[in-house]
């Protein structure tokens, strides 16, 4: 019998495949670094930057008393007006193509419930209000578009009972449309943003050093090539609504106004519960992919006997779970001892990476479980200088097995390469191995935001919980790489097997005991 | 070299494959050319009232508190409407229009599309008030106040043969201050503008 988790992630799952799949091409093509697919979220802020920008050129030039002639005169500006409105047009349209696809991918990562919550609403709430602003930004032109956009959802709106005379009036034709109709799109088509700008903001609020912008390199290539897009093709201009003609064949932008031909054939009211069900759907995914209580992952937690008050935990977390407090009980290591809000705390693992002393970590999950794990597994497989231990990420792309059929290669799968103790990689090469190779996520596809990059940092450049100096780096390598970079990874690793089978073995001082060279505590070995 | 020129030309294809997409969704032509055409009745009407008012005896006064006492206590309704269409004889619209409000006091709104077969067609339309539902017995004299209130409200009605060209809208409505229903379409309506 299949449970109801196993339902829901059988789902998940087969989203997750398919989007893979999508960014493994991606990946081949423009490298994981530059892959628009894993900087969707970015990429639709910058897209809501070029759209503020282009609009507020266009706002000098609107009218709400003759919006259509207002266009008309934009668009005769072949040197300004028409392409930047063609640009504003294809930005809002990708905006929403990035926003999609960023939903999608978290959804299928199980990245929208718990912790997530607030992001995953706030986030579905945006996609809202996005919309909405569209749509207000369609009916703004007056175009047979916006004619066909604004009945239909003046007749949407006319199924609430809240207004006292009904909207749909307004395209009856027995009166103009009055210019106070525009404006208050042009109100809400300026406003909106602004909430927007709030919403990004709560979007973000429970993530430690949010990135809101595209790579450089990217943000410009993404520029450039829309305003190229926008020069070379502008938009047509449509003739102008008239609401005693009928509308016949009507370029529609599906992005925002999907939901036409569906509304015209089934009618407000089905149309309505469509929304209403499809909104409520979206915003309940926190409640129906929440796994029962049994299978969640639980949150990390504090010995604080072990804590040394060092605070790198509390920098280290993504996701701001990690507090510094005084202590109850007093101690000579510090006033300041680290405090795990469960209620934040994902259950990454990363803090079990960034504390040198191993006194973090969800339960059974800390560097002193890492160690006793890496001890069993160094028992268990006879380990010596021309053996190479990948660790892998179960996330990405270590959960491909081809990696480990390289002759002379140890497969050690970690949940997250961030949460590695730099100690279990010092113990793997004590106990025989001549090399370990670290293979991570891309830094902007780590499921856990910042793993890749905090562990670099702890290898290579001293960062506290640091991989101690006695280490020769040369037997060690770490390796950031995406699906779509299999072929590279798998010539990486190779090339590794070779320099570690060209070295006489790495020399490391014998008889360290790892856990008290990390920790001044005293505590029980495991 | 070969490599990253072939990587270079894969990501120009790429964009401009997306890019592509992203244009051609957003002007995804949609849907067809209409061979009918569309009779629109479009109006608003205030509500047409019935009040019903009686003078209190100085017995119903004594029951009432000193500040809440009035010399008359009223009963107000405002009308129904009943809204027939009938084209070419066949009727094709019959409804009854209800005022909207929570306390069904606010102007009714006349807005039906009719499509029909391009053509001239002839057309009839009945507009008039409907007697109130009202609970408990009236009195002869009340029961003659509101059918006298009935028969003051507005009534309309248009009889007319009409030239309806396709993928056009023909409307009825009351145009400015001419108090019978009017034919208006775009250019009658740009004529007038």
């Amino acid at each position: 019998m299949i449970s109801g988790d196993s339902r829901r992630t059988a789902v998940a799952a087969a989203v997750g495949r398919a989007i893979r799949a999508v960014e493994a091409v991606f990946d081949r093509i423009y490298g994981s670094p530059l892959n628009p697919l894993y900087q969707s979220g970015v990429t639709a802020v910058l897209l809501l930057a070029i759209m503020t920008v282009t609009g507020l050129y266009m706002f000098l030039f609107y009218s709400v008393s003759q919006p259509y002639s207002a266009v008309l005169t934009l668009d005769a500006q072949w040197w300004g007006g028409r392409w930047i409105r063609a640009l504003h047009r294809y930005s809002a349209d990708a905006a929403l193509l990035a926003v999609g696809f960023h939903a999608l991918k978290m959804f299928a990562g199980g990245r929208s419930w718990g912790p997530r919550t607030l992001a995953w609403v706030s986030g579905m709430i945006l996609t809202g209000a996005m919309l909405l602003c569209g749509w207000t930004g369609f009916i703004m032109v007056w175009d047979t578009q916006a004619q066909l956009m604004g009945i239909e959802l003046a007749r949407l709106l006319d199924v609430l009972p809240i207004f006292s005379e009904p909207i749909s009036r307004t395209f009856a034709g027995d009166q103009p449309v009055p210019s106070s109709f525009f404006f208050m799109n042009l109100f809400l088509h300026v406003a909106l943003p602004l909430g927007v700008t709030f919403l990004l903001w709560l979007h973000t609020s429970r993530m430690a050093r949010p990135i809101i912008f595209p790579p450089r390199r990217l943000a410009i290539a993404i520029t450039a090539l829309l305003t190229l897009m926008a020069m070379a093709f502008p938009y047509p201009q449509l003739p102008e609504a008239d609401v005693f003609t009928l509308p016949g064949k009507v370029p529609l932008d599906l992005f925002y106004g999907f939901w036409v031909p569906f509304a015209q054939r089934f009618g407000p009211h089905v149309h309505a519960a469509f929304w209403l069900i499809a909104t409520a759907l979206l915003l309940a995914v926190p409640w129906i992919l929440r796994p029962r209580q049994a299978n969640r992952r639980h949150p990390s937690h504090v010995i604080e006997r072990i804590c040394q008050g060092c605070a790198q935990c509390y920098l280290d977390c993504p996701y701001e779970a990690i507090q510094m407090v005084p202590r109850e009980v007093p101690s000579e290591k510090s006033a300041l001892v680290a405090r795990v809000t469960p209620e934040l705390c994902v259950s990454c693992g990363i803090c079990v990476g960034s504390c040198a002393p191993m006194g973090v970590g969800p339960p059974a999950r800390t560097g002193r479980d890492e160690l006793a794990e890496a001890r069993a597994f160094a028992a268990a497989h006879k380990l010596d200088s021309t053996t190479v231990v990948l660790f892998t990420c179960s996330e990405g792309i270590g959960a491909d097995p081809a990696l480990g059929h390289l002759d002379g290669v140890m497969t050690y799968p970690v949940e997250c390469a961030g949460s590695l103790h730099t100690s279990v990689i010092e113990l793997v090469l004590r106990s025989g191995a001549g090399g370990v190779f670290i293979l991570t996520c891309a830094a902007r596809d780590c499921a856990f935001r910042e793993g890749p990059k905090w562990l670099e940092q702890r290898v290579f450049h001293n960062r506290e919980a640091e991989l101690k100096d006695r280490v020769d780096r040369r037997c060690v390598r770490l390796v950031m790489a995406s699906r779509g970079e299999r072929p590279a990874a798998r010539r990486q690793l190779s090339d590794f097997v070779r320099e570690v089978r060209g070295r006489a073995g790495s020399s490391l001082p014998e008889d360290v005991d790892l856990i008290s060279d990390c920790s001044t505590a005293e505590v029980d070995h495991v | 070299m070969f490599e990253l020129l072939i990587r270079r030309a894969a990501q120009v294809a790429a964009s401009a494959g997306l890019l592509g997409a992203t244009a051609l969704l957003g002007q995804w032509p949609s849907g067809t050319e209409p061979h009918h055409a569309v009779l629109r009745l479009a109006w608003r009407l205030p509500g047409e009232r019935v009040k019903l008012c009686h003078e209190l005896s100085e017995e119903e006064l004594a029951r009432v508190p000193i500040h809440m006492r009035r010399p008359q206590e009223c009963r107000e309704w405002t009308l129904a409407y009943s809204l027939s269409v009938a084209v070419d004889g066949r009727e094709v619209r019959t409804r009854t229009l209800t005022p909207p409000g929570v306390h069904r006091d606010r102007p009714l709104f006349v807005h039906e599309d009719l499509a029909l077969e391009p053509g001239v067609h002839e057309v009839t339309v009945r507009f008039a008030p409907v007697a109130p539902a009202i609970d408990g017995a009236l009195t002869p004299a009340e029961a003659e106040q509101v059918a006298a209130a009935v028969a003051a409200a507005r009534t309309d009605a248009f009889d007319g043969a009409l030239d309806f060209p396709p993928a056009r809208v023909r409307m009825l409505t009351y145009r400015g201050a001419e108090p019978t229903l009017t034919v208006v379409d775009s250019a009658s309506r740009a004529a007038g503008s």
